[in-house]
């Protein structure tokens, strides 16, 4: 960035001012001012004494060295930028856009940063390194990265006030690489606050912790437990929730009004996921939610429309335990431990279904095709990074009149179809088609009797060839005992026939339809599964080879994660049950990121 | 009695309908899949493709990108004799260099290694815009021969999807090429 001398002079001449009144007190602090690479002090905090450096425009970014000397590294004291509470931009001036030009600052005592809506990163201060007291960064909300903190090796008492770690309104993702430094001090501040994007919320690892951290208000993974500061002194552990797709889990004990759901957090009414452009971090703490020890919880899955039943898989009740039903209670967090619901779609018989190996998956291109291994298990990242992976998903597509003489082969007679298939599927697509008498001619055949099927099998029968569907229980009882009544089945056959559901569905055998149910089954794997790797995810695209507009053609209708902590060698099955398609012609294409080890075995396309 | 229990919901699948007209009408199963089943001819060929959600792509900014794309064949009675159609949706990117390319594809029959026949389709494609190219009631010269697309694709242009037919002889039987001609895409030469 190019300087702007004009405003430099003029800073320089307002820092020359304080440098000529302010009094040199190098007890305050380790270094002396006469050790090499020392910047000159020109003012202090008045409340500690400590030496203060500010800097709360750009034209001061930019005059910084000009004014402090351009061979200077070590600033023993507070370095603040930005602007105070209430204060405004002078005329003429412009608020902190770009710290480059503080690249030549190696160590500082401590780091204020606020009030400057403009920045996005804190590229300049890159060649910091070693410790560092005390870092504030408040009121920043288009921060997005703190990358350059990455030498930042320990906090600790250097005589520069307060310890520790603030973070308030930023539109900071994570807090690595602040997360990877160490921490000393009997007590120190680690206050993570009101980022709505914030999805990891882990103080530095190393040394002591926080005596008293106030995590809250971040919306997403950081936000659930609102009143942490309770349960100082006890340990934290990490309850990875997840939520395959077809309903939501809700923590009501926890944080009421948070739901989570296949795509991440959902807080009411809008999804604050930034699921596009997620990060390894931010996918691998989606639904991570840090839990006191011996913190009360519970949870619900709840199916969405369309589903059927939840199924439940935890290890946070002493060992991994597989659950059927709906609403669970962990009365005591004693350690890590992950819950996932899955849930299953209430979908009928399949008539056209595609199994697909997944060998016919491919990776974006030739370079990272590399890294994917085919074996007879399935396709697999064998790399060591993320590898994205593209799963063409073909559709069949066929009139009325042919899936119903394909059914009755089938599944009346249980065989392929013989030479007659063609003329039958044309009786029913002509002028005068008589689906009934085809049926019964099926129904009432010898070669049908001499299955000997069972009265209840023979009624299911009925219902999947003729309605498309399979019975409800008491319907096939009732149909069952009109049978052991004497009433004879051609009986049962015609009332079949006869009803207005057979009726309204045969005067359609002529037509093709879109399908009115889809669903999607993937099955992952991972046959060296580790700790603490981040999650896969998935999305399912829909294209339309008919659109006029090349744009048009791919849409995306389904995003969901693969949570690393269930899988295993064993496939994990996935079930989507997703929006069909709306053009004849449509067809599905499956992207996946998966991680190192992950793998698809197969994937089944059931459309009804 | 009138009413199974319990009674059917009508589904938003079968509220749009789409109507068939011709009589006597047999069509088979058309298969559509992604065009990221394509693979490009060579491994030097492979070094200027990329496989999206939305297809093969040639990202290449002046070289061509030679495809070929297998394709299923499904015949669900082998006691007729059936025809086989095929289409493919080709598009040219909007921030391609080229206001309109030219794609040319190739449709080839597979006895083996031997090219038994063939039906070539050029079409012009504007920047941004997607359009079909099909041909349609194809008699094969053999009941065990396979289908495949070879293509060439200007830069900046691709493959979205692939469809296939195999139906009763005669271009009424074909459900695909009715699709087609609905979409304004005539497949019979």
């Amino acid at each position: 960035m190019a300087n702007k001398p004009e405003a430099s002079v003029a800073v320089a001449a307002i820092l020359a001012l304080l440098f000529s009144s302010a009094p040199i007190r190098s007890e305050a602090h380790e270094l002396n001012e006469d050790d090499a690479g020392v910047c000159p002090i020109f003012g202090f905090e008045d409340s500690t004494g400590v030496p203060l450096y500010r800097l709360a425009t750009q034209e001061d970014v930019d005059g910084f060295a000009d004014v402090i000397g351009d061979d200077c590294y070590l600033l023993d004291g507070v370095l603040h930028i930005g602007l105070l509470e209430n204060e405004t931009v002078e005329s003429g001036l412009s608020p902190v856009t770009d710290l480059g030009p503080l690249e030549q600052l190696e160590v500082i005592g401590a780091l204020q940063i606020g009030n400057v809506p403009g920045l996005t990163n804190l590229d300049g201060l890159h060649n910091l390194r070693g410790d560092i007291q005390f870092i504030s960064i408040k009121d920043a909300p288009n921060l997005q990265n703190i990358d350059a903190l990455s030498n930042i090796s320990a906090f600790k008492d250097l005589s520069h006030g307060v310890l520790g770690v603030v973070i308030e309104r930023t539109a900071l993702k994570s807090l690595r690489p602040l997360t990877d430094a160490a921490a000393y001090g009997d007590f120190w501040d680690f206050i993570v606050r009101e980022n709505p994007l914030l999805a990891d919320c882990e103080w530095p690892q190393g040394g002591t912790s926080p005596q008293s951290p106030i995590i809250r208000d971040n919306l997403l993974g950081c936000n659930s437990v609102a009143e942490i500061i309770e349960f100082a002194g006890r340990d934290r552990h990490e309850l990875k929730v997840t939520a395959l797709p077809g309903g939501t889990v809700s923590l009501e004990s926890l944080a009421p009004g948070l739901i989570m759901t296949s795509r991440g957090l959902e807080t009411g009414a809008a999804v604050t996921d930034p699921l596009n452009a997620a990060s390894d971090d931010e996918l691998r703490h989606w639904g991570s939610i840090p839990v006191p020890d011996g913190h009360y919880l519970e949870l619900e899955a709840s199916p969405a429309s369309g589903y059927a039943s939840a199924a439940i898989d935890s290890d946070c009740f002493g060992g991994k335990q597989y659950f059927g039903g709906e609403r669970w209670v962990i009365s005591s967090m004693e350690g890590d431990c992950f819950f996932y619901a899955s849930f299953q779609p209430d979908m009928a018989i399949d008539i056209d279904s595609v199994a697909l190996h997944s060998s016919v998956c491919r990776a974006a291109d030739y370079a990272a095709e590399r890294e994917l291994m085919r074996k007879e298990g399935g396709i697999q990242n064998a790399g060591m990074a993320p590898v994205e992976v593209l799963c063409p998903v073909p559709r069949l597509i066929s009139p009325n009149s042919w899936r119903l003489v394909k059914a009755l082969y089938s599944n009346a007679l249980g065989r392929l179809p013989d030479r007659y298939f063609d003329s039958r599927v044309r009786q029913l697509s002509s002028d005068t088609p008589n689906p009934a008498s085809l049926i019964r001619d099926f129904y009432l055949s010898p070669e049908f009797a001499s299955r000997g099927l069972s009265n209840e099998a023979y009624i299911q029968s009925l219902y999947q060839v003729l309605l498309d569907r399979n019975g409800a229980q008491q319907g096939i009882e009732y149909w069952v005992n009109q049978l052991k009544m004497g009433n004879p089945r051609s009986l049962v056959l015609d009332n079949f026939l006869t009803s207005q559901e057979f009726v309204s569905r045969a005067e359609a055998f002529a037509d093709v339809a879109l399908p009115g149910q889809t669903e999607l089954e993937i099955n992952f794997a991972n046959n060296h599964p580790a700790s603490n790797v981040p999650d896969s995810s998935c999305k399912v695209f829909n294209n339309s080879p008919g659109a006029a507009s090349a744009g048009d053609s791919s849409k995306e209708s389904v995003y969901f994660r693969v949570p690393s902590s269930a899988l295993s060698s064993e496939p994990l099955p996935i079930f989507l049950g997703y929006e069909s398609a709306t053009a004849l012609l449509d067809n599905y294409v499956l992207t996946c990121r998966l991680q190192p080890g992950v793998g698809i075995t197969k994937l089944t396309l059931l459309e009804k | 009695m009138r009413h199974l229990i319990p009674v059917r919901q009508i589904s938003l699948g079968c509220a749009l309908l789409v109507a068939w007209f011709s009589q006597s009408f047999a069509a088979g199963e058309v298969v559509v899949t992604a065009g990221l089943e394509c693979n490009a001819v060579t491994p030097l060929h492979a070094k200027r493709a990329e496989w999206r959600e939305y297809g093969i792509i040639n990202k290449d900014t002046t070289k061509d990108l030679w495809v070929s794309c297998p394709l299923d064949r499904i015949d669900a009675s082998s006691f007729s004799e059936r025809h086989f159609s095929a289409a493919l949706s080709v598009f040219n990117i909007e921030s391609s260099a080229n206001s309109t390319a030219e794609i040319s594809c190739y449709l080839k029959e597979m006895l083996g290694s031997k090219r038994v026949s063939g039906k070539n389709r050029i079409a012009p494609v504007d920047s941004g815009k997607q359009t079909i190219l099909g041909v349609c009631d194809l008699a094969p010269k053999d009941w065990t021969s396979s289908f495949i697309w070879v293509c060439r694709l200007p830069a900046g242009t691709g493959i979205s999807s692939l469809m296939t037919e195999s139906h009763l002889p005669g271009i009424s039987n074909s459900l695909l090429a009715q699709q087609l001609a609905d979409s304004g895409t005539s497949c019979i030469d």
